[in-house]
């Protein structure tokens, strides 16, 4: 997405002072000095994104929204950057926490929204920032210029339709023709509401899931697919959604992080691809019991700290490298399941020893499938 | 009741209808000539901006730009040694 220009980024339009916001005097949100005969005056005492600070002005009459906000991932990224509960956690050698801590809030916690503004008035401070809509509030996040301005590399790119054109993806059927939003399925009960504090988003008991809508629909086991690998009672295994609707998403290999001659912080992955691989679930819960999911190469490696040290991520092989996934590329009938053999007996679809770096071999015993279902 | 006196009265009944059906479209013209005239925002209902005010600035796109390029803001300054998907 294009940056905006300096000035669009800050020029406040004439219908936000119509708003019960913009009745309200500037300073009293961005503090800084009224009237000002010169930009440095004006800007001395300047709080530029007033919801990013320690106790939001925004709770002030916003108490119902705030009130866990402490618990909202996309404000806290704990997810990623929390190496005792998060996805890091079983990764890392706890005796150099405090090294790698410093290196995971540098290189991984720049994405976290820095308070409501960044989903509510302007686009994230990660993505350049600049108001949406001339300082106008928006109760419902903007797909493109808030949602994906993140989640770029993955959502947007499946959502879209952005992948190599050689592979004839198709946008996901809740996005067009369904003309449905990001906050449609991630509700603001997810994003700051949660009933409980959660380590990762998987864990968040409000998580968007298919059955919410598709299984109560009439008519739904009548589709001879469905009963036979949606329906726990049928006795074949249970399939994740998107094992037969998804099309191929985006992999991620070793990145690696370090800091340049200018101190400056860095990023680089190896390579990225779009491929599609079903392998075994991990980890079958109650919410997700399925036998087979979509599971996608996450850019960890074990060496991606390396720069801050040996040996950080000393417990690597004990996570795969092939994660749980649900791509946002979701078509009605995708070409693996067009039918029974279009799955059975095609063990390219399956994650398999071969596709596998030998490094991560041991990672990934308990995901790779050593016997895709055979032609029918 | 003679045939003469009823169509008499037929043609009274017409008349009063169509009188009624004029009055009614002439005062609808009426009307909306009148909302058609008031419909334009008088000039003071726009937002006074005060001089020295934030909006003053930040509600004026030629003068935001005017000071933006006499003293441009500081750039974030980022590696360029970054490469791939993050």
């Amino acid at each position: 997405m294009p940056p905006l220009e300096a000035d669009q980024k800050v020029l406040v339009s004439t219908s936000f002072l119509k708003t019960t916001h913009g009745s309200l005097d500037c300073v009293s949100c961005h503090g800084g000095v009224e009237p000002a005969s010169t930009r440095k005056e004006a800007h001395k005492g300047l709080v530029a994104r007033p919801s990013a600070t320690a106790n939001s002005i925004c709770a002030k009459c916003h108490q119902a929204e705030t009130a866990k906000i402490g618990w909202s991932l996309h404000l806290t990224n704990a997810g990623i950057v929390d190496l005792k509960n998060g996805v890091l956690a079983p990764r890392v050698n706890p005796e150099k926490l405090n090294v790698l801590q410093p290196a995971v809030d540098t290189h991984c916690a720049s994405c976290h929204t820095s308070g409501c503004g960044d989903c509510h008035v302007s686009r994230p401070v990660a993505s350049g920032t600049g108001f949406i809509d001339g300082h106008n509030f928006i109760k419902t996040p903007n797909s493109v210029l808030n949602c994906t301005a993140c989640h770029g590399s993955r959502i947007e790119k499946e959502m879209l339709a952005k992948g190599p054109e050689n592979l004839g993806l198709k946008p996901d059927v809740h996005w067009s023709p369904a003309g449905m939003q990001c906050a449609s399925c991630h509700t603001s009960k997810w994003i700051h509401d949660p009933a409980q504090k959660s380590p990762d988003r998987y864990h968040v008991g409000e998580a968007p899931k298919c059955e919410t809508c598709h299984v109560s629909k009439e008519g739904f086991y009548k589709n001879g697919m469905h009963a036979m690998h949606a329906n726990p009672k049928a006795g074949t295994p249970d399939l994740q959604c998107q094992v037969c609707h998804s099309q191929p998403y985006n992999n991620c290999y070793a990145c690696h992080v370090g800091k340049d001659s200018k101190g400056l912080a860095f990023f680089k992955t190896d390579k990225s691809e779009f491929n599609f691989e079903i392998g075994k679930n991990p980890n079958p819960t109650a919410e997700r019991p399925y036998a087979y999911v979509v599971v996608r190469h996450v850019p960890v490696a074990e060496d991606t700290f390396a720069y801050y040290g040996q040996g950080l991520l000393s417990r690597f092989a004990t996570q795969p490298t092939w994660k749980y996934a649900t791509p946002h590329n979701i078509v009605k009938q995708a070409p693996q399941a067009k039918d029974c053999n279009s799955c059975h007996g095609n063990p390219n679809l399956f994650l398999q020893a071969k596709d596998v770096l030998p490094s991560e071999l041991k990672a990934n015993e308990k995901v790779i499938v050593t016997s895709p279902p055979k032609k029918r | 009741m003679s045939k003469r006196s009823t169509a008499n009265g037929q043609l009274v009944r017409n008349l009063s209808t169509g009188l009624a059906l004029f009055l009614l479209v002439a005062l609808m013209f009426v009307a909306g000539c009148a909302k058609s005239t008031s419909s334009p925002a008088p000039e003071s209902a726009q937002p006074t901006v005060a001089q020295g005010s934030c909006l003053e600035c930040h509600s004026n796109s030629e003068k935001l730009k005017a000071d933006l390029e006499k003293d441009p803001p500081p750039q974030v300054a980022k590696s360029t040694e970054s490469a791939g998907e993050g």
